[in-house]
């Protein structure tokens, strides 16, 4: 028999804060019913555990009761950074017109999944996106804009990548169990065909046989790691390609608006290289019949990736793999985007909607946010060339002044698009 | 003479006719024209936004409405902001001021200007709305209304509701847009007041010491 452990007392004091966050994190202002829903879920855990805690016996033996408060202080860890999310979702720098429009997309890329959105802002420079989102809050889609641009209706198109990477991890569904095989068999034949340099930096030329390379626990361990890293990065082309499907040619001026020259001189490398990323949206803004400009990918710099012999034969042939299968992707795209049309369906609305907002009228009329944010984006490469005769004089406040009335125009046709929605659904 | 509802709805945008510079009249969302044409009235209904502004009585000694020259104050020094999505409300209660804007989008042409006024059936439950009614030829933006209760019950305020009436008028040989510094916003502000040279005249002392 055991007396109950000071580590038990203080789970459930941390219990209890995590509760009473929760209970004060309530009490706010909700600009949107799903993260008062996703608090409500996470009150009902958090209670569930602290019963579950309080309920011990103290009978039970130490390893047991340190078992439990282990399980309590993993979940605290887990779910402190979503009720971060949570709470910057309701921050009124966030510009919550954008909300309803992604959560269109999100049903119609996801369908029949109800997904709930919760739309927050982040502070690391990045659009963010939990793609599976925890087993506490299922159903639930977390995407973070850096906070500085959570008001940049232009960036609305960097959504459709993050909600890209839910339709790729999508438990039974996901793009990702389909297309896993073919990236193996690509992996194995690259290290096969390369297998001369793969013995000298991978296994410093020890004699290791070929034809056991998919047996051996040694080998697997080495291009299993390019094919987890080759997985990401295919994961990333798909998303942008779902970007590019969607978006257009908006999605590219988005993703060279936050992301070039490049954001790091160092390359992450579970994402192909921004450069190589920026020719494979070309191909598939090309494969849609969607214009580019031809520096497009002139505008990202090359990345240092310094490593190792070995990490650097890892991330090549990961790299290798990339480049072959990326092709392959498009056909992935036609057949997971779900109910999300392509811009190309409603591309001829957009010069209408672009006249509409160069003479400071919101769209009024179109059925496509793609439509809407790509006029928006041909104004604002043309920022010079709208004239709105404004009071002021200063050259550079009046750029600032366009950006943010073209801004404003832009948040309210997607409250329109929202309007309109609405009346319709329940019309009577 | 205000615009007749016929005449409304033939000058009212309505989505598709190109937009000329200084002649459309346009309302985002467009209302309903057919139902304009019908009702036979000599205003348009506008409908209140989702955005809103109280005074930030904890930061405030008092409101600066004379002295404002080099004011660079912004309004979130002096305001707090509220968002009240479609399908919820904001409580404004007796004594109660807040800001707030209209749903519509409105592009006045140079030759039209508006006056807003409340509407009969609200003011009867003690909302009181706008008292700076003028809306300029070339005005763009959404229309910041003034709020008040001076009723003696909190009154629900929906986003979406129809809360206040805009007349149309013929502006005689209007021509230009005028010079103002409210264009194209979508929230409700404040607003810088105009620099008055005889205020700052008469602020000064008169008599040497």
């Amino acid at each position: 028999m055991s007396s109950a452990p000071l580590e038990k007392e203080f789970c459930i004091q941390k219990l209890n804060a995590v509760l009473a966050l929760i209970n004060k994190l309530l009490e706010s202002e909700f600009p949107h019913p799903d993260t008062k829903a996703a608090l409500d879920t996470l009150q009902t855990v958090f209670s569930t555990e602290l019963n579950r805690l309080t309920s011990l016996s103290d009978k039970l033996s130490l390893d047991t009761t340190l078992g439990y408060c282990l399980d309590a202080n993993v979940r605290i860890v887990k779910l402190q950074l979503f009720l971060g999310m949570l709470i910057r979702s309701s921050n009124l720098r966030n510009a919550f017109e954008m909300f309803f429009p992604i959560k269109i997309l999100a049903r119609q890329m996801l369908t029949p999944d109800h997904a709930k959105l919760i739309l927050s802002s982040e502070w690391h420079f990045s659009p963010f996106t939990y793609p599976v989102s925890p087993e506490e809050l299922p159903g639930f889609i977390f995407i973070g804009f850096p906070a500085s641009e959570s008001q940049n209706a232009l960036l609305i198109p960097l959504a459709a990548h993050e909600l890209g990477h839910v339709i790729w991890r999508r438990k039974g569904r996901g793009v990702k169990a389909d297309f896993d095989p073919a990236i193996r068999d690509c992996i194995l034949d690259l290290y096969r065909n390369n297998w001369t340099r793969i013995k000298t930096d991978c296994f410093d030329g020890r004699e290791i046989d070929k034809s056991k390379l998919e047996t051996d626990l040694f080998t697997i361990g080495t291009w299993g790691q390019s094919a987890t890293l080759a997985q990401r990065q295919l994961e990333e082309i798909f998303c942008d390609f779902i970007g590019v499907f969607i978006f257009g040619p908006s999605f590219l001026h988005a993703f060279r608006y936050l992301v070039a020259p490049s954001l790091g001189k160092s390359r992450s490398v579970k994402y192909p290289s921004l450069r190589a990323r920026a020719k494979y949206m070309k191909f598939a803004a090309e494969h849609y019949g969607i214009p580019t400009s031809d520096n497009f990918v002139d505008g990202f710099q090359e990345q240092l990736t310094r490593l190792p012999k070995r990490s650097t034969a890892i991330v090549e042939m990961a790299d290798s793999a990339t480049e072959q299968l990326y092709p392959k992707l498009i056909e992935l795209v036609d057949k997971h985007h779900g109910e999300a049309k392509p811009y190309t369906t409603y591309m001829t609305e957009v010069k209408n909607t672009r006249v509409s907002l160069e003479n400071l009228i919101p769209a009024a009329n179109t059925d496509s946010i793609a439509v809407i944010v790509n006029a928006g984006w041909e104004i604002r490469l043309a920022l010079e060339k709208w004239d709105l005769s404004l009071r002021e004089k200063d050259k550079q406040k009046i750029e600032v002044e366009k950006m943010r009335i073209l801004n404003d125009l832009l948040l309210k046709s997607f409250e329109v698009y929202e309007f309109r929605k609405r009346l319709k659904r329940h019309a009577t | 003479m205000p615009l007749s509802a016929n005449e409304l709805a033939e000058r009212i945008w309505d989505g598709i006719r190109p937009v000329d510079e200084g002649k459309t009249f346009a309302l985002v969302p467009i209302p309903d024209r057919d139902e304009l044409k019908r009702s036979n009235v000599a205003s348009i209904d506008l409908r209140l936004g989702r955005w809103f502004r109280t005074m930030q009585h904890t930061r405030l000694s008092f409101v600066e409405i004379g002295k404002n020259k080099g004011d660079k104050v912004n309004d979130g020094a002096l305001t707090k902001e509220h968002y009240a999505r479609f399908n919820d409300y904001f409580v404004l209660h007796p004594g109660q001021f807040v800001i707030g804007t209209t749903l519509e989008w409105m592009r006045f042409p140079y030759d039209l200007a508006g006056y807003v006024t409340g509407k009969s059936s609200l003011g009867r439950r003690g909302l009181i709305i706008e008292t700076a009614a003028g809306i300029h030829p070339g005005f763009t933006g959404c229309l910041t209304l003034e709020l008040a209760n001076v009723g003696a019950a909190p009154i629900r305020l929906n986003p979406g509701v129809k809360i206040c009436q805009v007349f149309i008028h013929h502006v005689s040989g209007g021509t230009g847009m005028a010079q103002t510094q409210f264009v194209g916003y979508r929230k409700p502000g404040l607003g810088k007041i105009s620099e008055d040279k005889e205020l700052a005249a008469l602020g000064k002392t008169f008599f040497d010491a």
